[in-house]
């Protein structure tokens, strides 16, 4: 479980150049500097580390990803699906 | 006074049809282009569906040694070009005519195919033809050497604008006396597993429909194919009694300077607004849009918006359609195939609906003929393409010309 975090929060820290100190479970992604762009370039590191797929679509209201913890824990769910697993 | 710009032939194929017959038969029945991919396994793809030309027989004319020659895309222009052509009766022989293709990705079928021979199968030679098949001019040289044509010739690329760009280019050389003549329009043949993955990996596809400006639309559907048009000048069409198929009134480019993927409200607005006035019309003239209307929930949005603030009270009487719904987003030939099939319906009496329609959207609250073509006396359109990269292009179309 902390290895998940820890290799999201290095994902994410990669992208939030300005704000690399001050990445952790709580941050919000829009105060880290971070657009929908970001997020997709995000999640296809995120989804090529873990090879899992996660639910993701420009086009519908969800799922958001707000916060760091956000994607831990979709992460997480991705995994404990072995099924989702591409 | 500018000279006037009027088409006089229209030539098309996608997955609705291949001629202007067919395709004008599949607007006015709301039928769908859009099925499960045939062309390669489409297994490990999320969306797994295209609007696909199932199965392209290339015009009469196009031989296996020209075929050999020309990428698909390039294929599918051709034949579009030998159909306006020949509906257009004009000799277009010389150097006062001007051939302007547009096209997003060029030659992706080709690159596709012959890299994976090389990467994937270890092959240790390429087709010999890879070059002139990949070169992304070669729609346009090919119909310059069909048709004998001595003046300017090139290749638009400028994503999903790039057709309408073409045929406004051509219009524009054509009102400034450049040329006397244009063969304009777009083509494009990216379904291949290697771009439709591309494509997926910007999450905006659709996995099962689209349905554009509904509230449950799940992204956008790419599809295939091309249309061209012939220009003339006005007075030359009416001299040598040719059929003038549609004026073009007035046409707008702009750039966003905003994002390279995400639609902008103010670059969507200003090109509206520059199209209007390079064509003299007012807002309350234009009596259908063929929308950009991609189905995503980005685009979509942010047109109907630009749509409320550019006509403001006249939305009530505007109608405003996305045929992609049917032929799919076919990416660099887009705008000229949104061009020729506004001028088929309209000039059948109808206009052509967004199939696929479940639910109002608040945010697109306009109305967008859903599910069904409706009779319709329309002649004055806009046909918009708003494309990545930022880079707009509207066309304002009338098809019964003073």
């Amino acid at each position: 479980m902390a290895d998940i975090e820890q290799t999201v929060i290095d994902i994410i820290r990669a992208k939030a150049e300005d704000h690399q100190g001050s990445v952790d479970r709580q941050s919000v992604l829009t105060e880290l500097g971070l657009d929908s762009l970001d997020a997709i370039e995000i999640i296809f590191e995120i989804e090529t580390a873990f090879s899992i797929d996660v639910p993701y679509s420009h086009n519908d209201a969800g799922p958001e990803f707000e916060t760091v913890a956000d994607v831990v824990d979709a992460v997480t769910t991705a995994l404990a699906k072995p099924s989702q697993a591409v | 006074m500018a000279r006037r710009v009027v088409i006089t032939g229209l030539g098309i194929h996608c997955a609705i049809g291949s001629g202007c017959n067919t395709v004008a038969e599949a607007l006015a029945q709301g039928r769908s282009g859009v099925a499960p991919i045939q062309g390669f396994d489409p297994a490990g793809l999320k969306s797994p569906i295209a609007a696909e030309i199932a199965d392209f027989v290339p015009a009469a004319g196009l031989t296996a040694k020209h075929l050999s020659l020309l990428d698909r895309h390039a294929a599918f222009a051709a034949s579009a070009a030998i159909e306006a052509v020949d509906n257009a009766g004009a000799d277009l022989a010389g150097d006062r005519t001007a051939v302007i293709i547009g096209t997003g990705g060029a030659s992706l079928s080709t690159l596709d195919q012959e890299y994976f021979r090389l990467y994937g199968q270890a092959a240790t030679r390429l087709h010999p033809f890879t070059v002139p098949r990949i070169m992304a001019n070669a729609a346009a040289s090919h119909i310059t050497i069909r048709y004998g044509i001595t003046g300017p010739s090139f290749t638009i690329s400028s994503a999903c604008s790039s057709g309408a760009h073409a045929i406004g280019l051509g219009y524009q050389m054509i009102q400034a006396g450049l040329v006397d003549q244009a063969i304009v329009g777009g083509a494009e043949a990216g379904l291949t597993f290697g771009n439709l993955k591309a494509w997926e990996g910007l999450k905006v596809m659709a996995p099962r429909y689209c349905r554009p400006f509904s509230a449950d639309r799940e992204g956008m559907v790419m599809g295939e194919g091309a249309a061209v048009v012939v220009l003339e000048t006005l007075t030359a069409a009416q001299n040598r009694t040719g059929p003038v198929r549609a004026e073009i009134r007035g046409f707008a480019m702009t750039s966003d300077a905003h994002d390279p993927v995400h639609p902008s409200l103010d670059g969507a607005k200003q090109v509206l607004r520059q199209c209007l006035a390079d064509a003299d019309l007012q807002a309350g003239d234009i009596e259908y849009i063929n929308a950009h209307g991609t189905g995503t929930g980005a685009n979509d949005a942010v047109e109907a918006q630009a749509i409320h603030s550019v006509f403001g009270n006249h939305v009530d009487g505007l109608a405003i359609s996305s045929t992609k719904s049917m032929h799919g987003h076919t990416l660099g030939a887009a705008g000229a195939i949104e061009c020729v099939v506004t001028i088929l319906a309209l000039e059948r009496g109808f206009l052509p609906p967004t199939i696929n329609f479940t639910t109002a959207d608040p945010d697109c609250a306009l109305d967008v003929v859903p599910n069904a073509a409706r009779p319709c006396t329309a002649s004055r359109a806009l046909s918009t393409s708003f494309a990545f990269g930022g880079s707009n292009a509207v066309l304002a179309l009338d098809l019964d010309p003073d």
